[in-house]
């Protein structure tokens, strides 16, 4: 049984084998027309005939086929044949039924292709519906089917001419009046379409742009030779064929060649994007650097504003090296979805991936890398929230043990001092009582060698100097007090930010307390954006240096890195800290 | 002898007050920040200001500010700040400007009043002084150039004792010499550790500290 679907998967067939028996007899026709048509007997105006007739079907049929272009390809399909139409509107013409549709539809070609390209860019905006209603009217009412009503060729001066179908009454003057009003009406309507279809190519995108600039401006180009053309024969009541208007036809039609192959140009696109792509996949094949698949798209795409950025846990989006990000203002956003989970986003110029095969393409190609790159992205994400996190410790405890030193200066040592002076005070009061006297005495000794006691704590908590003077001030102190020698050959004189300082401090001063050290030579080195520490330390080659790990920590908190090297006379350590 | 107290901390001030009260000083003024204390000092013209380093506002080295602004304004009255650092810092940058007539003792040092009232004393003769626990962390700190090995142990005593700023009549007070025996000290002493004698004066006690705080 022949389903409904199975008849309409042959009618592009039967109308593709239409056009082409339609086109041959065009130019039969025009092989036998001498001036009367437009492509008369030579070789060139025939080849452009048949050449545009043809690719204007081909493509109109090929556009159909695809469902955003469904209307513009019917539209180009059926001017496709009236613009075969239009060389038929001569006596050569044998068959009455061309006659009939030549004299009906000569001249709805433009109109029909105007129509084609706009809708080929957008749904028809108030001006387009405009300038195509207008057409219509002209090209089908006015210099169509009412003039065909008065039009008998056999009654006036052409006794070849086939039979004009419609005719019912031959009235030359009506017809007169009619073609000279079509000719007067022809460049209202042609001018309204250049200006639609320009503003399309105005207010799309760059993408778009590019996209439908190969169909839009062919067909801007020839409705303005046919509107030209209008001009010219001004004040006739039919398009003349003289030299520059045969050359106007000519033009027009190598431009609806043009515009036909206009139409398979995303096509070739993709094409050309697919062979891209598979290069991509050869070189992706090679795990690239994180942000590299970026860099290839973007170079195979011809888009240098081309981002991949990878989902996160919430909404939030990051690129390939983990920060936040998201796509640049204007940029269209193509989701790259695998198991109905979106993998990735490809923001990019509106219109260069403007078919969701484009994205499925880039997904299969760099599927292997954009994983990779996901994964490490998501990595490189809650590495720096758990870096940033770890430095905010960091701070924080640096300010917390801050506040303890001062407190313990302010609180328990002022009042230890204000008791060993209520101690001094009643060992005064009480001189004759020797017993008292030196039982007050040892307890102000007692709370003395407390103070001293809280000193040291309050120091090792946190030295003043390291936030009331720096780095410089704090080191120069630790020698004072250290119980090893520590050479300082330099250090840098300024002010760094405080956790570096801190954790610069914090290094020194905790591997002077390795056990069995007999002394240490120091080197700091400040440049823009870190701080390196250089420390030797006179070890036994057995011992290991103190706290190593918890100065790694430290140092890691704030994105730097301790590393630690034996030589004959003890340990190396090297310490960058990060300061920018 | 005349002096006036400025510490944050009202305890302290009374408690200081009322013990050198108690030994005979006079206690003429109290004030709880710099800017009280250097109207107190210009009203009363004390012989002494017994200064913490630490005022409001920001409690850092407000006190020293102070000390260092009276020794520049009132010539005439010495300063003795107390504080709770060990380190010489402090204390270098009381002295390095004008040593004469000024002191820096740990604050739990005021509780001994012999000791608080010889640098009372001291300082408002013209005197330096530097408390002897921080000459004695100095002298004592590890070294590797053995810069102190070179000397005799009575010769470190004798250097110790300069430091902490005391005249050559102190010292020889201190040790039971004679005059005559402590110059031949120091004179070996200035030779052992390449320092011109040039000042005998209290600016040595500048000279010995830097040779002490230096070269670890």
């Amino acid at each position: 049984m022949v389903t409904k679907a199975g008849i309409a998967r042959f009618i592009p067939w039967m109308v593709a084998i239409f056009g082409a028996v339609v086109g041959v007899f065009s130019l039969v026709t025009a092989r036998h027309a001498d001036t009367a048509s437009w492509a008369g007997r030579q070789t060139v105006p025939d080849i452009v005939l048949v050449a545009a007739g043809w690719a204007l079907i081909g493509a109109g049929l090929r556009l159909a086929n695809q469902p955003v272009h469904h209307a513009a390809g019917r539209l180009l399909t059926v001017a496709g044949f009236a613009w075969f139409a239009a060389d038929w509107n001569n006596q050569f013409t044998s068959s009455s039924v061309m006659f009939t549709a030549g004299v009906v539809f000569g001249t709805v070609a433009p109109v029909l292709i105007g129509h084609a390209a706009l809708r080929y860019a957008s749904p028809l905006r108030p001006l387009g519906r405009v300038a195509v209603t207008v057409g219509y009217a002209a090209t089908l009412l006015i210099a169509g089917v009412l003039p065909a009503s008065f039009l008998d060729p056999g009654a006036q001066s052409c006794a070849d001419c086939a039979a004009n179908m419609l005719a019912l009454q031959s009235v030359p003057s009506i017809v007169e009046a009619l073609g000279r009003t079509a000719v007067v009406i022809g460049p209202v309507w042609c001018g309204l379409m250049v200006v639609a279809i320009g503003r399309e190519l105005v207010v799309a995108g760059p993408g778009r742009r590019r996209l439908d600039a190969p169909v839009l401006l062919p067909a801007v180009g020839y409705l303005g030779a046919v509107c030209a053309t209008y001009l010219l024969d001004a004040g006739s009541s039919y398009l003349t064929i003289d030299a520059s208007t045969w050359l106007l036809w000519a033009v027009q039609g190598a431009l609806l060649t043009l515009m036909a192959f206009g139409t398979g140009w995303p096509a070739v696109q993709r094409r050309v994007a697919r062979a891209r792509m598979a290069r991509l996949v050869v070189e992706l094949a090679g795990t690239p650097a994180p942000g590299g698949l970026r860099g290839r798209i973007a170079a195979s795409l011809h888009d240098p504003s081309f981002a991949v950025l990878y989902p996160l846990t919430g909404d939030l989006l990051v690129d390939a090296a983990g920060r936040s990000a998201q796509p640049g203002p204007g940029q269209a956003v193509t989701r790259v979805v695998r198991a109905g989970e979106a993998v990735a986003l490809l923001a990019h110029r509106p219109g260069l991936l403007g078919d969701p095969q484009s994205a499925a393409e880039i997904s299969a190609a760099a599927s292997l890398a954009i994983d990779n790159e996901r994964l490490q992205a998501q990595t490189r994400a809650r590495l720096t929230d758990l870096r940033e996190s770890r430095a905010r410790i960091v701070r924080t405890g640096d300010a917390e043990r801050r506040r303890l030193e001062r407190d313990l200066h302010d609180g328990a040592q002022q009042q230890l001092v204000a008791l060993s002076l209520a101690l001094a005070l009643a060992a005064i009061r009480n001189a004759a009582d020797e017993q008292a006297v030196d039982r007050l005495s040892r307890a102000r000794f007692e709370v003395t060698d407390a103070l001293a006691h809280l000193r040291t704590l309050a120091r090792g908590i946190y030295p003043r100097e390291l936030a009331d003077e720096g780095l410089s001030a704090a080191l120069a102190t630790l020698t004072e007090g250290s119980t090893v020698p520590l050479s300082i050959n330099a250090v840098p004189a300024g002010r760094l930010p405080h956790e570096v300082e801190a954790a610069a401090y914090q290094v020194v001063s905790r591997l002077l307390q390795s056990s069995g050290i007999a002394g240490a030579t120091l080197a700091v080195t400040a440049s823009t954006d870190r701080l390196r520490i250089d420390m030797d330390l006179d070890l036994d080659t057995e011992t290991e240096p103190a706290g190593i790990t918890a100065l790694q920590d430290r140092v890691g908190a704030l994105g730097g890195q301790l590393t630690l090297q034996r030589n004959p006379t003890g340990v190396s350590i090297a310490a960058v800290l990060p300061c920018g | 002898m005349r002096v006036v107290i400025a510490d944050d901390e009202i305890l302290l001030r009374e408690g200081l007050s009322r013990l050198l009260t108690e030994v005979g000083v006079t206690v003429v003024g109290t004030a709880g920040d710099a800017n009280g204390l250097l109207q107190v000092v210009a009203l009363d013209q004390p012989d002494v200001a017994i200064v913490d380093i630490k005022m409001p506002p920001t409690h850092t080295d407000e006190g020293l500010a102070a000390a260092l602004n009276i020794r520049e304004r009132h010539p005439a009255v010495a300063v003795l700040v107390l504080s709770h650092y060990l380190d010489s810092r402090y204390a270098l940058q009381l002295i390095s400007g004008h040593p004469g007539g000024a002191g820096y003792l740990i604050k739990e040092r005021i509780s001994d009043v012999v000791v608080l009232v010889d640098a009372l004393r001291r300082v408002a003769d013209g005197e330096c002084v530097i408390d002897p626990t921080i000459v004695a962390r100095l002298v004592h700190r590890p070294r590797r150039t053995r810069l102190l090995e070179r000397l005799t142990d009575r010769e470190r005593e004798v250097l110790s004792l300069m430091a902490e700023g005391h005249s050559n009549q102190g010292i020889s007070d201190h040790l039971v010499l004679s005059p005559r025996t402590v110059e031949r000290h120091i004179a070996h002493i200035f030779a052992k550790l390449d320092l011109t004698d040039a000042d005998i004066s209290h600016r040595r006690v500048l000279a010995v500290l830097e040779i002490l705080r230096s070269g670890a």
